[in-house]
């Protein structure tokens, strides 16, 4: 029988193991609904927060300006002459606040506890004393509205082949790169449930009389990566709905992502090295889970995090992503795959630096591959004990 | 060695495990159509042959040949089943789909393994549990689907390590009669096993290890001839007087001649003709009834395994270790 079959027949079999569409789909449920519980709560909060209060004022008449007009805020300075009239209402729940103006320049917010809305009133409370300055000095509306105008920067570059990446481009590429992230954990979690599961059930030993090891890896790696894209899928996917829908159901303007915008090759050069991360930390994966004998007491388990270590870096990398640092580790295999894309996202980078990257992670992959298959080949007969870090690369050289 | 009829040959094998000698130089031939059954005690070296045939380890030193070819591609194309000693099956999965499985990882298509899948279930009167996951089976249930796991695609060879261990009675005939439908249907069957009742019904030919090395092989007949104790004549008569008794110890074909419980246990040198001591016998006695044992295959183990047991067993821990 040809190996690329029975490649194929572990593969499908692995996928189907750990697909559970209904599980996953209750999953997917579960998350719209706590979603859809968020969205309220914020329609709530925003409802709480536009709600109308009145302030009370004493003492307006010492301010250079006239109060403004603050959405959900009605300024009442009649009804309490004094300060502590006023500071009485507002304990007994007539008013919500009161503006104790002190001299021109400044002023009491008294409030029986404190609110979000405070800080609104304050913002327009200082725009209105700066308005009323620039009239004072009888400007002109265009020097008015040069004063007022923020300083415009523009960037641009001058290397060939680093064009402005978009925000459609970035918002893909980003969703790209926390995909294969997404698959590497889940993907990593089935791959040691399924092989220390199957050493558990002594299923090893027929298997391997029936395929070859690396054939059985393969396979199942492939498998794998099938049951992880769709549950990474599932849950994107609805995360994406979930964004479209919120501001919606909030009543807020759409995320506005022009897909027109969006560079084929950057997507496509993410997503290449997202895959071949992924097969390179999955060999990585299966090798480890077959030298483990009991998961629940293996000191072997926190090596799942390894592959995680990149992922960090990358981030503390984002505000140094011009760095020497990160021009190294965007190349370096084992953490290309997480730094990058943030490198080719957020900065100029020479066309070579992606092709050394895919080529060297290539080679890794491959080269973790036939290791992982060595490691896997011995591994997954042993039962009873977990070989030592020497028996394990004694088996690379002599397998 | 080889013979025309010879499916597989094994040519002064060896397998070492850091320093235990697993398997020490091992020959041996089985022929087309055969049962051979290999024997010895726990870490003689029978399972670490055993994965050598199958493919699983590799022999440090000498030839394995499956019909006088020793390559890889002689071994897939006798399709050959295994039933490892260290078994188990995908607990959460349907019986009807682990048969499947494992019957289009051996080359079958999906519809001949499904079908196929069916009709063991129903030699083994599983049918009704096809769908049901492989973990609600009882241990000799899963057993008999283990059993149909490395038989489904029809091998012309298959290996048995262990079939009836853990099983009852009841379903130990029910594997002899499983084992023996295999050969009956031109399949060639290798196994291991420590039930010597069992192999002796079942066997044309046994191989006994120890150490990692052969200590006796033949077919049944020729191990109780050649090995055993020889035939044990019992005689019945009112009286043995002590002149007839003494007439027949000293003949040259008894081994020794002892009275119990009313009878006259007279134990026969092998090979030897007892014409003329049954001659000897009625000139003394007034015999009543005569019944003859043979030695058993268990018998014979025990004598040539169990003298060397002490030394078994540090083996067995030390192969076990380096395994």
């Amino acid at each position: 029988m040809n190996r690329w079959s029975q490649v194929g027949i572990v593969a499908r079999w692995e996928f189907r193991r750990f697909v559970k569409l209904k599980q996953q789909m209750i999953g997917v449920v579960i998350m719209v609904v706590v979603g859809a519980i968020g969205s309220g709560m914020g329609k709530m909060a925003d409802r709480a927060r536009n709600a109308p209060v009145t302030v009370g004022v004493v003492g307006s008449l010492s301010l250079p300006f006239v109060l403004p007009a603050v959405p959900g805020v009605t300024w009442d300075s009649t009804r309490h002459p004094t300060a502590d009239q006023a500071r009485a209402a507002v304990s007994a729940g007539e008013l919500d606040a009161v503006l104790v103006v002190s001299s021109p320049g400044s002023a009491e917010l008294v409030v029986k506890k404190r609110n979000s809305w405070t800080g609104i009133v304050e913002a327009a409370l200082t725009g209105a004393r700066r308005e009323a300055a620039l009239a004072a000095l009888r400007l002109d509306p265009a020097a008015q509205a040069s004063l007022a105008a923020p300083f415009s920067v523009t960037v641009s570059t001058v290397s060939a082949g680093s064009a402005q990446v978009s925000r459609g481009t970035r918002i893909v590429a980003a969703a790209v790169l926390m995909s294969g992230l997404l698959m590497l954990v889940s993907g990593f979690a089935s791959l040691f449930a399924g092989i220390t599961g199957e050493k558990q059930q002594r299923i090893t030993e027929q298997m391997i009389a029936m395929v070859a090891p690396q054939t059985w890896m393969d396979g199942k790696i492939i498998g794998l990566t099938g049951a992880a894209c769709v549950g990474t899928g599932l849950t994107v996917g609805s995360g994406a709905a979930l964004l479209l829908l919120i501001p919606r159901v909030l009543g807020k303007p759409p995320l506005n992502i022009s897909w027109d915008s969006v560079s084929p090759g950057l997507v496509a050069l993410v997503t290449l090295v997202t895959a071949l991360g992924v097969v390179m930390w999955f060999s990585f994966m299966a090798a480890v889970a077959a030298t483990i004998d009991d998961p629940n007491a293996s000191p072997r388990a926190p090596l799942l995090l390894l592959p995680l270590l990149p992922v960090g870096l990358a981030f503390s990398l984002l505000s140094r992503a011009e760095s020497p640092l990160a021009q190294g580790l965007s190349m370096f295999p084992l953490t290309s795959m997480a730094v990058l894309p943030i490198r080719v996202v957020l900065t100029s980078v020479p066309w070579w630096e992606p092709v050394v990257a895919i080529v060297l992670l290539a080679v890794t992959a491959w080269g973790f591959r036939l290791a992982a298959g060595k490691i896997f080949a011995v591994g997954v007969l042993m039962h009873g004990k977990e070989p030592s870090l020497r028996e394990t690369l004694r088996w690379l050289r002599t397998v | 060695m080889t013979t025309d009829a010879s499916l597989l040959t094994v040519d002064d094998v060896h397998k070492q495990f850091a320093r235990i000698h697993a398997v020490a130089g091992v020959s041996l031939n089985i022929s087309r159509g055969d049962i051979f059954a290999l024997l010895g005690p726990n870490g003689a070296g029978k399972s670490t042959l055993l994965r050598m045939l199958v493919g699983i380890t590799r022999p440090d030193r000498g030839r394995i040949a499956w019909m006088g070819r020793s390559d890889d591609a002689a071994r897939v194309a006798l399709r050959m089943g295994y039933l490892p000693e260290d078994r188990g099956l995908y607990q959460d999965v349907p019986v009807s789909r682990v048969l499947a499985y494992f019957g289009t990882l051996r080359g079958m298509t999906h519809a001949a393994a499904v079908s196929a899948a069916a009709d063991w279930l129903e030699r083994l009167s599983l049918r009704e549990r096809a769908g049901d996951l492989v973990r609600t089976l009882s241990k000799g249930n899963q057993q008999k689907v283990q059993f149909a796991a490395a038989v489904l695609h029809r091998p012309e060879f298959v290996i048995l390590d262990e079939p009836f261990s853990g099983l009852d009675p009841i379903n130990q005939e029910v594997f002899l009669d499983l084992v023996r439908g295999l050969r009956a249907n031109g399949t060639t069957v290798l196994l291991s096993a420590h039930q010597m009742s069992l192999v002796e019904r079942l066997a044309d030919h046994v191989f006994i290890m120890q150490g990692g090395r052969e200590v006796l092989s033949g077919t049944v007949p020729q191990i109780r001839e050649r090995w055993g104790a020889g035939l044990t004549l019992i005689l019945q008569a009112p009286t043995f007087s002590d002149v007839g008794e003494r007439a027949v110890a000293v003949h040259p074909a008894v081994t020794s001649a002892v009275q119990r419980d009313g009878e006259l246990r007279v134990e026969v040198k092998p090979t030897h003709p007892v014409g003329d001591l049954l001659a000897v016998c009625l000139a003394h006695f007034a015999i009543t009834g005569v019944r003859t044992e043979q030695s058993s295959l268990h018998e014979v183990y025990v004598a040539t395994v169990g003298a060397a047991a002490p030394t078994a067993l540090a083996a067995v821990t030390a192969t076990e270790d380096a395994a």
